[in-house]
């Protein structure tokens, strides 16, 4: 039992999200996501937030990116991605499946 | 950058730690908790031996219902069944399993979660059990041009209460998938069981078993998600049997 606290204490000790993770933002407005594509790097860890401007509460998820969170209503979630190859990747609102929008790495 | 762990939560599931599950289940547990997800989830294993063998033709099957209560806690209830090779299937443990996630999945070098449960014997005379430990997960993006997923899982249990043995066991499992698509991920799994860690005795009498595996999930988004998995191991040591046979078929929908 030792030797599993030790693990979990290194391991949690060990945070790779560096500071200069580059950021990207998304807002969930009227069931909508905002903007419907997003840009970011290829090749780099992402930092999403995705904030819900909507009075119900929505869901970030995504096969692709192998994501999924929930948003509060008049909240904001972080959601990290990545490093992507350059590529497409399809998001929606998995309460709300008819919101969609994309990723696109470059 | 804020570390997700519930010290109090966390600490709560570790002093669970010790303890014999009422019956060996062969499942990757995965660190991440679909909050406000409902799921009902079927596990089934066959394994195969020499004619005569009490695990020849023996089976286990689990079926449960779950549900992801706050964004880092999920709790499931499970009825376990299971028989001896040649025997009639008996119902023989109901169970209660948490899910604690303690990091945001891709925030660290590693995903990480906590998973403790509580087993109650059915069976007259035979011990309750507790099973917990850690689950440490890796993505590991771009391996060759394709993204892959490596799953750890520790688990010590013991067993509680009635006929009680002092034995703490050791349940290991692994498992690493190439994520191919969503439907289709295959890769290869490992599970190790040994009974007792102080006196583990020889690698022949401790059950390690290896073998590939297929997993996937479908979105029927707003209708829920089905994830199966399918895999085929082999028997490492004698107490392991020649091979088995296990499943896993999932439905969750956000409720």
């Amino acid at each position: 039992m030792r030797l599993t606290l030790i693990l979990l204490a290194s391991l949690l000790a060990w945070p790779v999200a560096a500071a200069d993770t580059p950021a990207a933002s998304l807002t969930i407005r009227n069931r909508a996501f905002e903007p419907a594509e997003l840009e970011v790097p290829a090749g780099q860890k992402i930092e999403l937030h995705v904030r819900n401007a909507d009075a119900a509460a929505s869901e970030f998820e995504s096969d692709e990116l192998h994501r999924e969170k929930v948003v509060p209503a008049g909240q904001e979630v972080v959601v990290f991605i990545g490093p992507l190859r350059a590529g497409r990747y399809e998001f929606f609102d998995d309460f709300n499946p008819v919101a969609r929008g994309h990723i696109v790495a470059r | 950058m804020t570390v997700l762990l519930r010290p109090g939560m966390a600490l709560a599931a570790l002093t669970m730690l010790a303890a014999r599950p009422a019956l060996a289940e062969l499942q990757v547990r995965m660190p991440e908790v679909d909050y406000r997800e409902l799921e009902f989830e079927h596990n089934g294993l066959v394994t195969f031996d020499a004619k005569g063998s009490s695990l020849n033709g023996a089976q286990s099957f689990t079926n449960s219902i779950g549900y992801g209560v706050l964004p880092w806690w999920e709790i499931e209830l499970e009825g376990e069944m299971a028989s001896g090779g040649g025997q009639h299937l008996t119902w023989n443990a109901v169970t209660m399993e948490n899910t604690f996630q303690l990091t945001e999945p891709g925030e660290y070098f590693f995903n990480l979660g906590l998973f403790a449960e509580y087993s109650q014997s059915t069976l007259r005379g035979q011990p309750s059990g507790i099973t917990a430990g850690p689950i440490i997960q890796k993505e590991l993006n771009n391996v060759f041009g394709i993204d892959t997923l490596h799953t750890l899982n520790v688990l010590l249990d013991r067993d509680v209460g009635h006929n009680a043995t002092s034995a703490t066991g050791l349940q290991l499992a692994w498992q690493s998938v190439a994520l191919f698509t969503p439907l289709f991920a295959p890769g290869f799994e490992y599970y190790g069981i040994v009974d007792n860690i102080t006196h583990a005795g020889p690698t022949s009498q401790q059950q390690h078993l290896i073998g590939p595996v297929l997993t996937g999930a479908y979105n029927f988004s707003p209708y829920g998600k089905l994830k199966y998995e399918v895999g085929y191991l082999f028997g490492l040591t004698p107490a392991s049997g020649r091979s088995a046979v296990r499943w896993k078929l999932e439905y969750e929908i956000a409720f």
